[in-house]
């Protein structure tokens, strides 16, 4: 059902396509009988309308109209009446004309001539008779004017049944005459142009082919229909190409031969179309400025090779590219000592500073210094890349960092970071503490505490009243393995304090784990002075870690409630407390005294 | 006149291919305008016309379609009955100043609806803007559009105007040269024009053949030689490019290179250039040089990319052996740009900075050396660019006329085309080619269907006199006439001179 649909839409089409084309062919009739002979209109209608004729002719041999009166029939079934097929019918019925078969091999100037019968009127020298015997004996390449006479004595237009291959004895001697196989192909071509049939057209097809690169000469002489000619047609062609192989002075002919055709090679070379990709491209300029750099002419040439070069690698910068940069650095540092190079580095680190720096090489190093965990040769050649990139390269690097979540990928950033600051000093990470993210100040607080810096709890000490309770941890956090009695003195104030309370417990098991002298009277001074319930039970069980006679004073006088002391705990019972305080100090206590007689054991 | 290629049975069907990838698209343009984009009438058409481009992408590396004198062009032949039936999609191009317009290998479905939505958006509006620049912003990749220049589509009738490709020419250089300029000078380059330049030639080779530009180095006079150099290449380039079978993004980058190739002979004394002494040997080592500067210079514009920058610094460098893996070695475009430089220089010897040899000696230099300094298949290729008897040789025939060849014929290299410039009016009728030859303005007109007569003007310019050497005698059994032997010019003959009084003629497509 669809097959039958779907024909039926090609048939509608094609006869679309055909009255298109008998709609221009009558129009530019009349068009080109108002124009002398060769103006250049003529040509541009003709070939306008000779397009139009090879997209109805399709894929077919040809297109047979037969005309029946002021109808035009297309295989039996009548096109569609306009003025214009009315014209071309009636017109040619006239003439005597009862069937018209175009083939695409018909040229603009025998369609000209077409055109110009299509308007044709008799003239006292010429007869309307007169007119009809000249169209009935004449022959037109790709244009076959069937007379109603003819047809009726020699039936339908069939296709041509001649051998494409049966030349006369002039032909094939014009044909073996040629010198070369262009010539030769050409005539060949034009012979079976003229017969209309399959073989012919597949002979026709096959040497467009390759007289138009579409197939190699061996693969023509293997599809060609030799079969067809004359063997002294092959034995010509034999002849033409070995004389291609036996060649030793080139000459015209043979060279005409050679230069249009391809062998298979050749053909296959031809596909070739590969390029030099960016990366390839990129990696040979670079090479090419080395070598200009290495081999200077004239005292210009270094400069421009300079900042060629500086050009280059800011692309490298901007795009990322960290290996081929850090391939560049260490020809650098080996070129340190080569008087040339030595003057060119001086220049090209200024150019490198200006240019290179980007996020996406930060980007870059920071996934890099992420990778290299425990290779310290390797970052340490980073940082010294890094340096070499410059000042203005670290803010972006501590951006990336900003950026990088991932815990593993985060702490060894740090640990490069830190190794970098070392170099240059924590002052630009000071200021970063001020940053609105509390996940990048986090951050920083890590690197310098990474980076052993001395006073981290006078750096950072602020911290510990930021807004973001994350921030607060991980200062208390830091501050633990601090351990400075600065860091101690922090923490007492934090508790003090009384703002965060919830982290104030923290901060007071904090502070009772940081190993220095005087902890104890930090956190009693702290109880006294925040007289939160929660942070005081934190306090006295933090207190149970330092052991001493002060302590066990200070606990036992917590532990006997007073009569305010016991309401206090009752009401902080109903509020949800877990511990009592008196019974917690009382439990710090025995911690100490247990821990004194143990020592005392000892 | 547009390429016309026999079609065989395959080739029909890629024809077909092509047609039915331009309805879609008129059903497209018509579906966008009426629906919203998210309406299934579009996504339908979108779908379509994705599923039939994705195949033949995947085969061709591109698909490009060219609109040029409101006449849509496919596969490098005008088609007026495809013209004539997509006429929302003739609308929209024309009004969005489309000239060449190419489907690349990757293409995706968001491309084409925004493709369409952009260039619908752009026609509604009062003042269009760049094609190129709406669909860029739309976020359309793997389609690039070759935009029409305004003068081009401001009038309808080239006729009048009288333009030809020389017109083209002259403008290429008024555009490289300051481009030239700011880069030597180390500024910042527009290259927005030189990328136009590449891409409307490779749009108008690709829609109505390459023919004629190989005529323009020899109807140019008074221009920069360095520049005018420049323009050759980049047409010759190009044009091989075409016949070696390269996609529309590679005919523009190594259109680009060639424009830009030989840069570094700025830094060259200017002198040279008429200088009739040899060079000393310091000199030649100097002039030598030019390729290293042409690519330090580019490099240093940070908007040029690093394989134009190559292809200057290498362009002098014939084929090596045993080159080491992971350095740089000949690609498809430095071969190429290398023969159309060679060619267009003709310069047997390195004493002289600028002594260009006949091109057709030099052409035969070349085809002596091929597979040994060049490419063999690339000097082949060359030969059917610009045929045995080079475009712009002086021939005899062997009816004893004299002329010019002003095209070549790619199936065979000895039968050009040859303007016969000695043959008398009176024996003019005897080569058919005179009865059909374009006359002045007529390139891109044929298009245009002539709505009243146009008389013949009295006095008005007589065509010059064409010899087809492909034509045979009227049995079909020989060729009409054969090119004798190259000629040298006569007395006061001036070969530019010759050409320049028939250019509008010699440069049109309808030769």
């Amino acid at each position: 059902m669809s097959e039958i649909l779907s024909d039926s839409i090609a048939a509608k089409k094609q006869r679309a396509t055909v009255e298109a084309f008998i709609g221009a062919l009558v129009k530019g009739s009349k068009t080109v009988t108002l124009y002398k002979d060769g103006h250049q209109i003529i040509g541009q209608v003709t070939g306008r309308v000779n397009q139009l004729l090879k997209n109805a002719i399709g894929e077919e041999p040809n297109l047979p109209l037969e005309l029946k009166a002021k109808s035009i029939l297309l295989e039996e079934v009548p096109l569609e009446e306009s003025p214009e097929t009315i014209h071309f019918a009636t017109t040619l019925h006239s003439l005597g004309i009862g069937q018209v078969v175009l083939t695409p091999r018909l040229i603009d100037e025998d369609l000209t001539e077409f055109m110009r019968l299509l308007v044709w009127k008799p003239t006292e020298e010429t007869t309307l008779t007169d007119k009809q015997k000249e169209i009935s004996t004449q022959k037109t390449d790709g244009l076959q004017l069937i007379s109603i006479l003819s047809f009726v004595v020699t039936g339908e237009q069939e296709e041509d049944t001649r051998n494409p291959g049966e030349l006369s004895e002039e032909q094939l001697t014009a044909i073996t005459a040629c010198e070369t196989i262009p010539d030769f192909l050409h005539l060949i071509l034009k012979q079976a142009e003229v017969v209309n049939n399959k073989a012919a057209e597949e002979i026709v097809y096959a040497i467009d082919q390759v007289l138009h690169r579409d197939i190699p000469i061996e693969q023509f002489e293997e599809e060609m229909s030799w079969d067809a000619y004359d063997p002294r047609i092959r034995t010509t062609w034999d002849q033409l190409r070995k004389g291609l192989l036996d060649l030793k002075h080139w000459t015209r002919a043979p060279l005409i031969s050679e230069l249009t055709t391809f062998t298979r090679t050749e053909f296959e070379d031809r596909k070739d179309h590969s390029i030099h990709d960016a990366t390839a491209s990129f990696s040979f300029a670079l090479q090419h400025v080395h070598a200009v750099l290495d081999n200077p002419v004239g005292k210009q040439q270094p400069k421009f090779a300079l900042y060629a070069y500086a050009r280059l690698l800011e692309d490298l910068g901007r795009i990322g590219s960290l290996t081929p940069l850090l391939g560049e650095f260490n020809l650098w540092r080996k070129m340190a000592q080569d008087p040339k190079w030595g003057a060119y580095l001086t220049t090209l680190k200024e150019e490198v500073q200006k240019k290179v720096p980007s996020p996406a090489l930060a980007s870059s190093a920071a996934k890099r210094a992420a990778e290299l965990d425990g290779d310290t040769e390797k970052l340490q050649a980073l940082h010294d890349f890094v340096l070499t990139v410059g000042k203005d390269f670290l803010p972006m690097l501590l951006d990336e960092f900003r950026n990088t979540t991932q815990k593993e990928d985060r702490l060894r950033v740090t640990k490069f970071l830190a190794g970098l600051y070392k170099r240059l000093g924590g002052k630009p990470l000071l200021d970063a503490l001020k940053d609105p993210d509390y996940f990048f100040v986090i951050g920083i607080v890590g690197i310098l505490a990474e980076m052993g810096v001395d006073d981290l709890a006078k750096h950072v000490g602020f911290l510990l009243d930021h807004e973001h309770e994350k921030v607060r941890a991980y200062v208390i956090q830091q501050f633990r393995r601090n351990g400075s009695p600065l860091a101690a003195r922090e923490l007492t104030d934090f508790i003090i304090d009384g703002r965060h309370d919830d982290q104030a417990q923290i901060a007071a098991t904090t502070l009772s784990l940081i190993p220095i002298e005087g902890v104890d009277d930090l956190l009693i001074e702290a109880f006294q002075k925040n007289e939160d319930y929660d942070v005081r039970v934190a306090i006295v069980t933090a207190l149970g870690r330092h052991p001493g006679p002060e302590t066990a004073q200070f606990l036992k006088q917590v532990s006997q409630q007073t009569l305010k002391e016991w309401f206090f705990d009752m009401l902080a019972k109903l509020r949800g407390a877990k511990k009592s305080i008196s019974l917690v100090a009382l439990n710090s206590l025995k911690q100490i005294e247990g821990d004194n007689q143990t020592g005392e054991k000892k | 006149m547009a390429r016309r290629v026999r079609k065989s049975r395959a080739g029909l069907e890629r024809w077909n291919q092509f047609c039915q990838i331009l309805h879609d698209m008129n059903f497209a343009f018509t579906n966008i305008a009426l629906y919203p984009p998210t309406h299934t009438e579009v996504n339908a058409v979108i779908t379509r016309l994705h599923d039939t481009l994705v195949p033949l992408t995947n085969e061709l590396e591109d698909v490009g379609f060219g609109f040029m004198d409101d006449m849509l062009y496919i596969e490098g032949a005008m088609s007026i009955e495809e013209t004539r039936k997509n006429e929302m999609l003739v609308q929209r191009f024309a009004k969005c100043r489309m000239k060449y317009m190419t489907i690349m290998k990757g293409v995706r479905k968001e491309d084409i609806l925004n493709f369409f939505i952009a260039l619908n958006d752009e026609s509604k509006k009062d003042v269009i803007g760049p094609p190129m620049e709406a669909i860029t912003a739309k976020g359309v990749e793997h389609i690039h559009i070759v935009e029409a220049e305004v003068d081009d589509v401001a009038s309808k009738s080239k006729l009048s105007r009288k333009k030809t490709l020389l017109d083209w020419y002259a403008k290429a250089i008024e555009t490289l040269q300051p481009i030239h300029a700011s880069i030597k000078k180390g500024e910042e380059a527009d290259l927005r024009g030189l990328y136009r330049l590449a891409d409307d030639m490779m749009a108008t080779m690709r829609t109505k053949g390459y023919e004629p530009f190989l005529l323009l180095p020899y109807l140019s006079k008074n221009f920069d030689p360095h520049t005018a150099h420049c323009v050759n290449v980049a047409i010759t380039s190009c044009a091989l490019g075409e016949l070696h079978g390269m996609n529309s993004g590679q005919l523009q980058t190594v259109a680009v290179a060639a424009f830009l190739h030989d840069l570094g002979r700025c830094v060259m004394p200017a002198e040279w250039v008429t200088k009739q002494d040899p060079l000393s040997p310091a000199e030649q080592a100097a002039a030598a040089q030019h390729a290293n500067w042409g690519f330090l210079l580019l490099m240093r514009d940070k908007e040029i990319p690093p394989q134009i920058g190559l292809l200057a610094a290498h362009h002098h460098e014939g084929p090596k052996k045993d080159i080491p893996e992971g350095t740089y070695h000949p690609d498809a475009f430095h071969k190429l740009l290398r023969l159309a430089d060679v060619y267009d220089l003709a310069k047997l010897s390195d004493a002289y900075y600028w002594k260009k040899q006949r091109r057709d000696r030099y052409l035969r230099h070349i085809l002596r050396q091929r597979g040994v300094r060049y490419d063999s298949q690339l000097a082949k290729l060359l030969t059917q660019l610009m045929g045995l008897y080079p475009v712009g040789t002086m021939v005899r025939l062997n009816n004893g006329h004299r002329g010019i060849v002003v095209r070549a014929e790619p199936s065979n290299v000895g039968r050009p085309k040859v303007y016969l410039f000695t043959v008398p009016p009176e024996e003019a009728e005897e080569y058919s080619s005179h009865q059909t030859t374009g006359a002045p303005g007529a390139e891109g007109s044929e298009g245009e269907t002539p709505a009243a007569p146009i008389a013949v003007k009295e006095g008005a310019e007589v065509p010059p006199v064409i010899a087809d050497l492909m034509d045979l005698t009227a049995d079909g059994l020989h060729f009409k006439y054969s090119i004798a032997a190259t000629s040298q010019a006569i007395a006061d003959e001036d070969l530019f001179v010759l050409l320049d009084e028939k250019k509008e003629f010699l440069l049109s497509y309808t030769l």
